[in-house]
């Protein structure tokens, strides 16, 4: 059945959380920009007061609160070959991170923001995003992929449960502990990757979309 | 077959109810001599030898695995570690630890397979589905569902965190359209109080039929469900529900034919989609229909009890589960388990020693002040001004 919504937005959204197959129908532009669009996907906290519908992960005023739906071949993606983690986020948050994993471990790489690319190269992703953010947008991605996402406890998390379908903590050390632990653990780990794939499946962008078309149909 | 069910205790709740259901209806079936013992009466059960034991609820593996059965099945009926918070950390790991257990399984989900049978591939699984009783849950009349303020089910256990209660009832005190609300609990006590909320509970399941009979729709906003029965009451019923996606509700509603899904945590998003259906009465009376519609094909209480002899019987005759891997996968349970408490240990001490840090803070500006009272009221120009003021009353007087 084809999901009559058109996605639209930055190709690196577009890689994490676009759908397949452009059908006509309303507009939803991912990430920044998109104030022509029936519906603009914010990555992070918006205001939503002014111009078209707003969804973001937190702020004033939005049409609807959620993180980011997760482009349905990101369900296939293979398991991880190389047990790397990558640390996302802004300066000085990921050096918190990443310089106690680089003592611990080397296999580390640093990214601001997460790439469909980065899924592919590494086991775990651990957002160092501020104290008091909401989940991260493309957070529900790496879950998808059977990636083991750990973040920084979030204000919003968006139905996930600590300790069983990912790892949180409220410190950033905190945060370089578990995703050293994760690797070093990997197999012990297992149920946690099962549970956040299962967490991820009502955000699949096929199921997400159709959804919203039928919302803005009757909106 | 000789077949023991060993479930927690009697009191009712959804999982205990189905396991009842189950063994009654194997006992009329007939070839099936059930017994039913709680963990509080097994003494005569491990006097007897059974071909399957069946146990329901992570506290009673170790019951069933004391039995002196051929086969033993852990029934699952939900993911049960997530019924705890992290600082329920052992309760947390003993019912992770029953997915481990050297048995096989019976579970009652689609979602519930795939979890099992990734984990452990192992064992055997066998979907199991919860049945209804279609002669009692059958579907209103339509004139049921009139006009007016909308009429809103919660079901749920409000002293559960996941059953999500307070967000529902939220949800509900912020619409702008005309509504009124039901609450019902298996345990009335201690609910929320809310201005126009009202509470029932323990309800027989013919009576449970009028409660969804008489509302518009169930609203039910859990974190975290198996199979979630009272969708597939509400839906034979007639009545559409709004639900928050938790694990089970796509096996039973589909936004826009039977209801509608609404987002965990948008409380705004979750208010428009009630207000929706209190403006729009045709499509309330559309999803209405389509909750019947849906429900053709879902198996009746005796389609169900078939599914689970079949189950027995095919567990009865299949190669026992291998120790090591269970072992194995207790093992690692317990090593995730153990890596994650190591760094909330850490956490704690580090908030330990922030509190105790700024109670020293505190302790130097209470005594800053001390010193600076004491520096004042040893000033020569305070002592003078104490005893003018001494004066200034005998002057007075």
């Amino acid at each position: 059945m084809s999901i009559r919504v058109t996605t639209t937005g930055e190709p690196r959204a577009l890689a994490l959380a676009g759908l397949d197959g452009a059908a006509g129908g309303p507009v939803v532009h991912l990430g920044a920009d998109g104030e022509r669009a029936d519906v603009v996907w914010r990555e992070g906290n918006a205001d939503g007061c002014d111009g078209p519908r707003v969804i973001a992960q937190g702020g004033a005023g939005l049409w609807r609160c959620a993180p980011w739906p997760v482009r349905d071949e990101l369900f296939e993606l293979a398991p991880p070959v190389e047990r790397n983690v990558l640390v996302v986020g802004d300066e000085p948050d990921r050096s918190q991170v990443s310089e106690w994993l680089d003592r611990h471990d080397g296999r580390l790489l640093e990214a601001d923001v997460l790439e469909r690319g980065d899924l592919e190269k590494v086991a775990v992703v651990a957002f160092a995003q501020p104290d008091g953010w909401p989940l991260p947008a493309p957070a529900f991605a790496v879950l998808a992929t059977r990636r083991v996402l750990v973040v920084r406890t979030p204000s919003v998390s968006f139905g996930l449960l600590p300790g069983i379908d990912h790892l949180s903590a409220r410190t950033a050390a905190g945060v370089a502990q578990l995703a050293a632990a994760t690797m070093l653990h990997w197999d012990a780990f297992a149920a946690v990757r099962a549970f956040g794939a299962i967490a991820a499946e009502p955000h699949r962008a096929s199921t997400v979309y159709a959804r919203l078309a039928h919302d803005l149909e009757l909106d | 077959m000789r077949v023991c069910l060993v479930l927690p205790e009697l009191r009712p709740s959804g999982g205990v109810a189905i396991a009842l259901g189950h063994a009654a209806r194997l006992r009329e079936r007939g070839g099936f001599d059930v017994d039913v013992v709680t963990l509080d009466s097994l003494a005569d059960a491990q006097r007897e030898r059974y071909d399957v034991a069946v146990a329901t609820w992570w506290e009673t593996l170790p019951a069933l695995l004391e039995l002196d059965a051929r086969r033993r099945v852990a029934f699952v009926q939900s993911a049960e570690e997530r019924f705890y918070r992290p600082e329920e950390s052992f309760e947390r790991l003993g019912a992770a630890l029953a997915l481990t257990a050297p048995v096989h399984f019976f579970v009652v989900a689609r979602w519930l397979e795939n979890l099992v049978t990734g984990l452990r591939p192992d064992a055997r699984c066998w979907f199991v589905p919860n049945g209804i009783d279609k002669s009692l849950f059958e579907p209103r009349e339509a004139s049921d569902a009139p006009d007016g303020p909308l009429r809103i089910l919660i079901e749920g256990q409000h002293t559960l965190w996941f059953k999500g209660i307070d967000a529902a009832v939220d949800v509900v005190s912020r619409m702008r359209e005309p509504r009124t609300a039901t609450l019902v609990a298996l345990d009335p006590r201690d609910a929320p109080a809310q201005e126009g909320l009202e509470v029932i509970g323990g309800l027989r399941p013919d009576e449970m039929r009028e409660q969804y009979a008489r509302h518009d729709l169930l609203l039910k906003l859990s974190r975290v469900e198996g199979l979630p029965l009272p969708l597939v009451e509400a839906c034979h019923v007639g009545v559409p529900c709004v639900v928050a996606p938790f694990t089970g509700h796509d096996e039973v509603i589909r936004h826009g034919e039977n209801g509608l899904v609404v987002r965990f945590d948008d409380v705004d998003g979750a208010t428009a989609a009630l207000d929706l259906l209190a403006r729009d009465r045709s499509l309330l009376r559309r999803l209405s229909a389509g909750a019947i519609e849906s429900m053709s094909g879902w198996p009746s209480a005796d389609e169900a009890a078939a599914a689970f002899a079949t189950a027995l019987t095919e567990v009865a005759e299949a190669p026992e589960p291998r120790t090591a891997p269970a072992t194995a996968a207790a093992w690692r349970r317990w090593r995730a388990a153990a890596e994650i408490a190591r760094t909330e240990r850490a956490e704690v001490a580090l908030r330990f020693r922030e509190q105790e840090e700024s109670i020293r803070w505190l302790k130097q500006v209470i005594q800053w002040r001390d010193d600076e009272l004491e520096a004042l009221t040893s000033s020569r120009t305070y002592k003078l001004a104490q005893r003018m003021q001494r004066a200034s009353h005998l002057l007075r007087r």
